[in-house]
């Protein structure tokens, strides 16, 4: 079947580059932005792979810096990061 | 108790190919290693959620 081969191939290309990305961001200052209007930033290490977890140092929130902590990804609106 | 009825990760591997078609194992590489980096560096680190 053409037709499920190329979707399965569009999916395959679309989660490596996905992947890639997220490779490309450790070590590198990320700015998230969460709910509630509350922005952070630290340097983001890994990530596990149901995309539920980001392991980040360096958080610095309106309260203070956290040496190392997990953000739930289902918290975060968005995210930057400059390559 | 009864042994196991199918072998573990058998499941994942049929819904990878299924989504991923003969790409699966690539991606499912690459997922591996993602997750053994997480998992080690929490093992060193011992993040708390914020």
């Amino acid at each position: 079947n053409g037709c499920l081969k190329e979707e399965q191939r569009s999916r395959s290309t679309l989660r490596e580059r996905f992947l890639r990305s997220l490779i490309a961001m450790a070590g590198k200052t990320v700015d998230f932005t969460m709910y509630e209007r509350v922005s952070v930033t630290a340097t983001f290490a890994a990530s596990d792979i149901d995309i539920l977890n980001f392991q980040v140092s360096h958080l610095q929130t309106p309260l203070g810096i956290q040496k190392e902590a997990l953000l739930r990804c289902p918290d975060i609106i968005a995210y930057t990061f400059n390559l | 108790i009864q042994p196991p009825a199918e072998r573990p990760g058998e499941r994942r591997l049929v819904e990878m190919r299924r989504l991923y078609g003969d790409d699966a194992t690539k991606i499912q590489g690459m997922e591996t290693a993602m997750q053994l980096l997480f998992d080690r560096k929490c093992d060193k680190k011992q993040p708390k959620y914020w």
